[in-house]
């Protein structure tokens, strides 16, 4: 019985998935050996190793030359190539003359890979485990670099002494070039998903989270590992809703909606609500036959809210709208009682004038008051000419809330068209001062007004209280909780009021009505 | 016997419109009044039978007024510029008379919530 075959060969140090093209060039080394071994068992059968070697020499030849995309090879320990084949030529571009006994490591690894001891390392791989995988790029006798896929194998005699080293490469430059576009491609997918702006989600039908961006985590505040599937997800974000959410999943994945557009509440890892229009859509099948969804979301949290606060201002100017039409409805009843339909007209278009006046430097004022300089100008626009002459205008600036600027704009306007018509106004002397201030005195603070009219024609108490006293009178007590005396003092009319800070100043402990809350 | 009426109202020409329509009507006026805490002040006081009441009172809800009005089982009517739909919930089934209002809406308002008075 002859001894089994000396020469051995170790099995790659990682067993790794095998592509085409590994499988390939496995087959390729395993021919080499097996054809190694049937050289040896030619050279023990023939008895004497010069014919034997010299017949087995052959057959390796003539295996090996069959083979023309791949180059294989014998060096000797020193990395000098003691064989040639058709694939040689072709790969490397060496005819067989000038490749035997050529340093090989030195003629096809490129420089920088000299530079960096690679020749060495795959030898010594090659001696310690047995094999040598080395893909990389290399040069061919032109220069030309290509991407290698090869195997180094250690050759060993009986003794179990490496003695030389069989090579085998072929040119996987296309592959390669074709492989990494597709890398690239599927890393450019990759890093578009990851850093989209918008929230985006890739699912099984499993439920399955293929891959989440970057936006989700950080716009919801749950981390990945929070939501390994999308069961997850909707268990954090929605709570009670999930179901409805998960139904709507499942119709997509049934096929009886092409896409899901839906709207949501969720809840972010630290309680928050948010609305998210969610949409999504299964583009196809994964490699492994599952479904996939594709989901993304846009936060409208804001749009919501500033939706909301829209229809909140709507409503606001709806309910002053209305509730200035009742004002004007109770001026007109009020002030037409007992007075004659010219006279009416005539003081009632000049009322109604008067809140608009008010109204308009509410508006511009955005409804947060209205300094009482601005509002008195602006309600003796008729006597302009006279004011700095006859009409004195004193005090600090002071803003005064939107019910506060109504009544005093009304009653400035009362005693405008009073004075005018009877008053300081009604000759060519007389002359009017308006001042106000707030006070601090002792206690709350308190805003005090006074319009004193002098040198008008002599003045006596009505007979009869129209509504423009009721308005500089009671309607202002009832408006601001202030006491107002009004004194028709022979020498000029002398109207004053006093009233809480509180209730006549913006911003002040107690908001005029309509800002925002009911 | 002559029902009392409280108003409580801040806008003045609408308070003494109210008024004026409900005196000519026949009713007694409790007292007028345009914020909360002094309509709180009368009910606590003085008794009325009904009541008239604006919602927003100088910026301030009227809720606390409803309150005292529902302990003491006195009916109240809303007088707003609200539309119901937009009624603070807790008052949405009260009943309501929108600004602008006809005066003889008004009054017939009056009678109906007086006849549930005991």
């Amino acid at each position: 019985m002859n001894e089994p075959p000396k020469i051995t060969t170790d099995p790659p140090a990682t067993a790794v998935t095998e592509s085409d093209h590994e499988r390939q060039l496995r087959e390729m080394n395993d021919a080499l050996l097996v054809a190694s071994v049937r050289q040896h068992e030619l050279a023990e059968q023939a008895q004497t190793a010069e014919a034997g070697l010299r017949q087995s020499e052959a057959r390796f030849r003539e295996l090996v030359e069959q083979v023309k995309d791949y180059a294989i090879f014998r060096t000797d320990l020193e990395g000098r190539a003691i064989t040639w084949n058709e694939g040689v030529a072709r790969v490397l571009g060496f005819a067989e003359g000038e490749f035997i006994g050529m340093d090989v490591t030195q003629a096809i690894f490129t420089p920088e890979d000299i530079a960096a001891g690679v020749p060495q390392q795959e030898i010594e791989t090659a001696t310690r485990t047995g094999t040598a995988h080395d893909d990389r790029w290399m040069r061919s006798k032109d220069g030309r670099r290509f991407f290698a896929l090869g195997t180094t194998t250690a050759l060993k005699d009986e003794q179990g002494r490496v003695v030389g080293f069989s090579k085998v490469m072929r040119d996987h430059t296309r592959l390669k070039r074709t492989e990494d576009a597709l890398r690239h491609s599927e890393e450019q997918l990759r890093r578009a998903i990851d850093a989209a702006p918008i929230p985006v989600i890739l699912h099984a039908e499993d439920g399955e989270v293929l891959q989440i961006s970057r936006s989700w985590t950080e716009l919801t505040g749950y981390r990945i590992e929070d939501i390994p599937t999308f069961d997850a997800w909707l268990g954090n974000a929605y709570g009670f809703g999930a179901e409805a959410v998960r139904e709507r999943v499942r119709e997509l994945f049934q096929g009886a909606t092409g896409m899901v557009q839906v709207e949501f509440e969720i809840l972010t890892r630290v309680r928050e609500r948010h609305v998210w229009a969610f949409s999504a859509s299964s583009p196809g099948i994964l490699r492994d036959g599952r479904r996939f969804v594709v989901g993304m979301a846009v936060d409208i949290t804001e749009r919501k809210r500033a939706e909301e606060h829209t229809l909140m201002l709507l409503r606001e100017v709806s309910h002053r709208s209305k509730n200035l039409l009742a004002v004007v409805q109770a001026v007109a009843r009020q002030s037409s009682r007992a007075e004659d339909p010219k006279l009416f007209v005539q003081q009632f278009s000049a009322r109604v004038a008067c809140l608009a006046v008010s109204q308009d430097l509410l508006v511009q004022n955005d409804w947060r008051g209205v300094d009482v300089g601005d509002l008195v100008r602006a309600q003796l626009s008729h006597n302009d000419e006279l004011i700095g002459s006859r009409i004195e205008i004193d005090g600090p600036p002071v803003r005064v809330n939107p019910a506060a600027a109504q009544s005093l704009g009304m009653a400035v306007h009362e005693l405008a068209t009073n004075a005018a018509k009877y008053g300081a106004l009604s000759n060519d002397g007389g002359t009017v001062h308006v001042s106000w201030d707030v006070s601090a005195g002792g206690g709350a603070p308190r805003y005090c007004m006074s319009w004193r009219e002098c040198g008008g024609p002599p003045v006596a108490t009505p007979s009869r209280r129209g509504f423009g006293h009721t308005v500089i009178g009671r309607m202002v007590r009832h408006a601001l909780d202030a006491e107002v005396t009004i004194d028709f003092a022979p020498a000029g009319l002398d109207w004053r009021i006093s009233a809480p800070a509180a209730v006549v100043v913006e911003g002040a402990t107690q908001p005029g009505p309509g800002r925002g809350s009911r | 016997m002559t029902a009392h009426v409280l108003i409580v109202e801040d806008e003045p020409a609408i308070a003494f419109e109210i008024e004026s329509s409900l005196r000519q009507a026949g009713y007694a006026i409790t007292a007028c009044v345009g914020s909360v805490d002094k309509a709180l002040d009368v009910i606590e006081r003085r008794e009325c039978d009904i009541a008239l009441l604006d919602i927003n009172l100088r910026g301030k809800s009227v809720r606390p007024v409803v309150t005292a009005l529902r302990r003491r089982g006195t009916p109240f009517l809303f007088v707003s510029g609200f539309e119901r739909v937009h009624l603070p919930e807790q008052f949405s089934d009260a009943p309501l008379l929108t600004k602008p209002f006809d005066p003889a809406d008004l009054i017939r308002c009056v009678r109906q919530l007086l006849a549930q008075t005991p």
